[in-house]
């Protein structure tokens, strides 16, 4: 026997169903992928969000970690942007910056074009241009510390048989900083050449054809065919770049410590030295919250940047 | 009483125990030497950080013979050691997490800062057992204690002086007798020593915080002060006329006489490659740096010696800088913990046929040995400790007769926030160092202003 309810007897829908079913229609889609992604999940909670939430609450703290906090509202904030030395390492890493574009933007650029144009051998020449970037830094350290020597380094003594006297290097504030550029570039340009070769080799090869057809020459394919392709991931590394060189630490910390009289001080290596060296903790996070704020900017246009160049290839 | 900035790696008896090498001298009876302590009777783990690191594989054997004689007559102690060499900053880093080893080899600047930090325990009682805890002076009793309570056991002291390199300065046609008493002595010879021989008369420590250690050292020369007042009431005042006149020395001999090396960065180890190996005649240095200059640089120990440091001749303040090493012992442990800490600190570093039979040793290796040491001890104990360096040196100790006797009074390090004051001093160096139009009252306004800040903020 079949018993029918009445529409006017029937029980309005309970709140508890109301996002039940759409609740359980999303974990059947998603379940599977929540899943696995668990694990990044606490990783990254463990370790990159709460030390982020943590060092922003620090960074209003007056906290040695001996005995119980104290909140000081902006007082760090104020001690930071009072330190005359906030300024120099913000201009130091604006000048690494932009010694890095003109040095270490550049030159992986042209390695790609000029690997990128040789017939034979282009493996070898990856090859060798990516040693340095598996090269543990700390030897990368102690191989540019030995030949920027000024007394007995390799370089030095290289300069000396064309007559050349032997530069300050590392030791002269006006030579510190672009020193330490070339070591960074050096260390790490390896990885930058191989995109841009990828990137190169993924231009339509009949654009070349039809432009040694009209008789162009070699430069004139590099300038109207080659770097135009380029453009959007040239852009998307150049804001890598200025973001990774806004957080130099190794090169000045084992070179140089933040000298010759603070020349190559950067924002990180105060942020440690804050930290470490004054045993400062709410300065040295008052002043990561600055320096976060100034890479979201970045970022910002890192994403811009990425998503106009995937509409583009699209 | 004072120390080295962190970082660096003074040697002193450390030094004779750590390198020598296993010369086929069995070392006997260290289990007869490890019962002098008596055993505390309960299980215990304790960690240290001053095991040698296994690129000396000689000295850890030496060391661990030594842990392993202790535990076998202190039956349920354990010892722990690892080859951490201490820093400031990863301690206090450690210390905040609340994993620094129990006991700790730490320089003489920080045991103040421990204290005021609550980092190290008070060990009052343990220390008092122990024999030789009152021979000891009361300036090197004041570097680890705080309101009447002792926190750490100094054990060992140096002074700065002058090392000099015998033979270039008998090439500049100095005479090794004769050494220079002002700072206008002292810049005549780097320059006679520079124009004679081409050598730079002097290397000046400038990184990693040994440039301001190396200022403060001139700046007492000059009877200059670094701070007043203490705690968080401390000021900074090293932008004095004191400083100011020796800065504008070390400037006028860099680029007026070019008797200064020529490199503005120079670390601790820099400057010891750089005098061992010749290419400098003159460094501030403590005596306990000539086995490294031996065992790393293969300096001739019979080339080397040491004056007084010179003076100010305007306003001499009859002192130097002397510093050294200390043990600490972790705040938070047990009794049981601490007891058998110092108890093994007794035993490895102040029982007196222990430090003779490590003497022994590193004589018998051909280590450097009887180099004067800081006093920090008085009556029959010291007494006994020089007799011991005595009868076995090996070293031209007569190279040493003028910075020994010197008279200068010792001068402890500023208390409070050391090792930053020196790093805000260290690019006041650089900069004197590194242009010849560099202002050193400038430089010294900026620093001291920078240094004022973070100890106003009580970081």
């Amino acid at each position: 026997m079949v018993t029918l309810k009445h529409p006017a007897l029937a029980q309005p829908e309970t709140r508890t169903t109301s996002w039940a079913r759409p609740l359980a229609r999303f974990m059947q889609r998603n379940g599977a992928g929540l899943l696995f992604l668990t694990p990044a999940i606490l990783v990254f909670a463990f370790f990159v969000w709460y030390p982020m939430v943590y060092g922003f609450v620090l960074s209003f703290q007056k906290n040695a970690f001996y005995g119980t906090p104290s909140f000081v509202g902006f007082q760090n904030y104020l001690f930071v942007l009072h330190d005359f030395n906030f300024w120099t390492a913000w201009r130091n890493s604006a000048l690494y910056a932009l010694y890095g574009l003109l040095i270490g933007y550049l030159i992986p650029i042209v390695l790609a074009v000029v690997i990128n144009e040789v017939r034979r051998g282009q493996g070898y020449f990856r090859l060798a241009f990516y040693l340095p970037v598996i090269v543990p830094p700390i030897v990368t350290v102690f191989l540019w510390r030995y030949l920027y020597e000024h007394d007995g380094g390799l370089i030095n003594s290289l300069l000396s048989l064309v007559h050349i006297g032997p530069q300050p290097w590392l030791q002269s504030p006006g030579t510190a900083l672009p020193s330490l550029v070339i070591v960074t570039t050096w260390a790490n340009m390896g990885g930058t050449v191989l995109i841009y070769l990828a990137a190169l080799q993924g231009i339509p090869a009949q654009l070349y054809e039809a432009a040694e057809i009209d008789g162009s020459t070699v430069w004139q394919r590099i300038r109207h065919i080659t770097l135009p392709q380029m453009r959007g991931i040239m852009l998307i590394l150049l804001l890598i770049q200025l973001i990774a060189t806004v957080q130099i630490f190794t090169e000045p910390y084992t070179l140089t410590n933040g000298g010759p009289d603070h020349a190559t001080l950067t924002v990180m290596l105060m942020i440690y030295q804050y930290a470490f060296a004054s045993g400062n903790f709410g300065a040295a996070s008052a002043l990561g919250v600055i320096l976060f704020l100034v890479l979201v900017v970045l970022s910002l246009g890192y994403f811009g940047i990425t998503r106009r160049f995937n509409r583009g290839v699209e | 009483m004072a120390s080295r900035p962190s970082g660096t790696s003074p040697l002193s008896r450390r030094a004779l125990m750590r390198n020598a090498a296993a010369a086929g001298i069995s070392i006997v009876g260290l289990d007869l030497l490890a019962a002098c302590g008596g055993s505390s009777g309960s299980n215990v783990t304790f960690s240290t950080n001053e095991l040698p690191a296994a690129s000396n594989p000689a000295q850890v054997k030496i060391y661990q013979n030594y842990v392993q004689a202790f535990e076998q007559n202190h039956k349920g102690v354990h010892i722990n050691a690892l080859a951490d060499a201490y820093n400031t900053q990863t301690y206090f880093t450690k210390a905040a997490a609340r994993s620094q080893e129990d006991l700790v080899d730490a320089p003489f600047t920080d045991p103040q800062l421990m204290i005021a930090r609550g980092t190290v325990a008070d060990i009052s009682s343990q220390a008092k057992q122990q024999s030789f805890f009152n021979s000891y002076t009361q300036s090197a009793l004041a570097i680890a204690s705080s309101g009447g309570k002792v926190f750490g056991l100094p054990y060992a002291g140096y002074q700065l002086g002058l090392m000099f390199n015998i033979s270039l300065i008998k090439a500049a046609g100095l005479d090794p007798n004769t050494p220079p008493k002002t700072w206008d002595d002292f810049r005549a010879y780097a320059k006679q020593i520079a124009s004679k021989t081409g050598v730079p008369g002097y290397v000046e420590l400038t990184n990693q915080n040994t440039g301001g250690w190396h200022l403060t050292n001139w700046i007492y020369t000059g009877g200059g002060d670094l701070e007043s007042g203490s705690g968080s009431s401390a000021k900074a005042v090293f932008s004095n006329d004191v400083a100011v006149a020796w800065l504008k020395n070390l400037q006028a001999m860099k680029f007026q006489d070019h008797s200064v090396f020529n490199d503005v960065l120079v670390g601790y180890n820099d400057a010891l490659q750089i005098f061992g190996t010749g290419k400098a005649a003159m460094v501030v240095e403590a005596s306990d740096t000539l086995p490294a200059l031996q065992t790393a640089y293969q300096a001739d120990m019979k080339n080397i010696g040491l004056w007084p440091m010179p003076q100010s001749p305007s306003n001499p303040g009859n002192a130097t800088l002397s510093g050294g090493h200390v043990y600490v012992f972790k705040a938070g442990d047990s009794s049981d913990v601490l007891s058998a800490a110092v108890d093994w600190a007794s035993y490895y570093r102040f029982d007196l046929t222990v430090i003779e039979n490590s003497t022994v040793q590193a004589a018998a290796s051909g280590l450097p040995v009887g180099f004067p040491t800081a006093t920090i001890f008085t009556g029959s104990y010291q007494e006994q400790l020089l007799g011991i360096s005595k009868k076995y040196a090996n070293l031209p100790v007569d190279n040493y007769t003028l910075y020994a006797n010197s008279g200068l009074s010792l001068r402890p390090e500023p208390p409070v926030q050391t090792q930053a004051m020196y790093g805000a001093l260290d690019s006041v160096v650089q900069a004197v160092l590194g242009s010849g139009s560099a202002e050193p009252q400038a430089e010294l306004n900026k620093a001291q202003q920078a240094f004022q800040a973070t100890l106003s903020s009580g970081g």
